[in-house]
């Protein structure tokens, strides 16, 4: 196995090659400016890993507390946002977008984990 | 093969939440939550379409944007509809609205309530961004929680602030004879504006704020604004009675 170091290399390497690039801009900026660079080891890696699930978690629950406030102002349409770049819309709270977040952040821990491992999930 | 699953889920994630990182979704719930507490248990609110009737489905702004008119078609943002409850004029609440400073240059408030009043005229007429403060504006952050906001947010804030209420910063001058330090506009002016975020906001920017009476409120969580929610309700209606008082 790669070593730790390597490991968040290829991790910000492979979120570069993503429309997540930012998110591997951001969490290299702390890295490198915030002292969390001298973290070493598995201290590193999961400080890495908990910097990208913090912001994720953060739009997971505005989501579920965008469908409460749906259910309770009687929207059955939802709250939906103008797309910038065109003529579509998004609607904020839709489940699709919640599970695209759950999907990611397993597969992130997973690979933190064991970047080697199975992308199944374990039997019980 | 961990590699590709974490590309996939990567360009998966990004196709189904584009915006993620703009804060658009934290938006919506503080844009909602604020109505509800302004309305409060003797008010209502509603989210209404651009044309100004109850909304099935709300539409908001995804970018700055003005007031569109009702005979606008197409995919048009809409709004919440308040009443307050204590009397007071209906009032509307905004995302991403627009306002006009004395230099002639619109700025963004991320939330903003205005009176139904100023609004509707731009609504039934060619649209367009509102001449002037809102009676609360509030700049949302939704950054990481263990990150300080740059201290450069509440600067450009309070540049907005100052180009749409420059009178507002005025806390001491003297008038004509009156005595010398006579505290003239301290207090005074009906618009109430906050930063809002989920990060940490380091002391320097709160006294920055604090002087030009711009309230903080940090480290919020989207499942629990209430404190938040009530401190900024609570000022509003403070405000809105001073303001019927004022206008009587």
């Amino acid at each position: 196995m790669a070593s730790i170091e390597e490991r968040v290399s290829r991790l910000l390497a492979i979120l570069r090659e993503t429309p997540l690039g930012w998110i591997a801009a951001e969490l290299e900026e702390e890295l490198r400016d915030d002292g969390h660079g001298t973290l070493t080891g598995e201290a590193q890696l999961f400080w890495a890993g908990n910097f990208i699930s913090d912001k994720l978690k953060l739009e997971l629950a505005a989501q579920e507390e965008l469908r409460a406030l749906e259910d309770r102002m009687d929207l059955p349409g939802g709250v939906e946002m103008l797309d910038t770049g065109g003529d579509g819309t998004i609607r904020l709270a839709a489940p699709e977008r919640s599970e695209a977040i759950s999907a990611f952040l397993t597969i992130l821990w997973r690979w933190l984990e064991d970047p080697q491992g199975s992308t199944e999930d374990r039997a019980e | 093969m961990m590699d590709k699953a974490l590309v996939d889920a990567a360009r998966l994630l990004s196709l189904q939440v584009p915006d993620l990182g703009k804060g658009k979704t934290f938006e919506a719930v503080m844009l909602l939550k604020l109505s509800l507490a302004i309305a409060g248990p003797n008010g209502r609110c509603e989210p209404r379409t651009h044309e100004g009737k109850l909304a099935t489905r709300l539409l908001l702004r995804g970018g700055p944007g003005h007031i569109r008119p009702a005979k606008a078609r197409g995919k048009v943002p809409g709004y919440m509809w308040i009443d307050a409850g204590f009397g007071g004029a209906p009032l509307e609440a905004h995302n991403s609205l627009e306002f006009v400073g004395v230099s002639r240059v619109e700025h963004e408030m991320d939330i903003a309530v205005v009176e139904e009043r100023v609004a509707a005229p731009l609504r039934n007429g060619d649209g367009g961004p509102v001449q002037g403060p809102p009676l609360l504006g509030i700049e949302l952050k939704e950054f990481d929680p263990r990150r300080m906001l740059d201290k450069n947010v509440t600067r450009a804030f309070l540049a907005c602030i100052l180009d749409l209420m420059p009178l507002r910063h005025i806390t001491d001058c003297t008038v004509g004879p009156a005595p010398s330090g006579r505290n003239v506009w301290t207090d005074f002016g009906p618009a109430q504006f906050w930063i809002a975020t989920t990060a940490q906001i380091g002391e320097p920017s709160v006294d920055l704020a604090r002087f030009y009476r711009v309230k903080v409120a940090s480290q919020l969580d989207p499942a629990s604004l209430e404190t938040a929610l009530a401190e900024i309700s609570g000022d509003f209606a403070l405000l809105a009675v001073m303001l019927a008082a004022w206008r009587r």
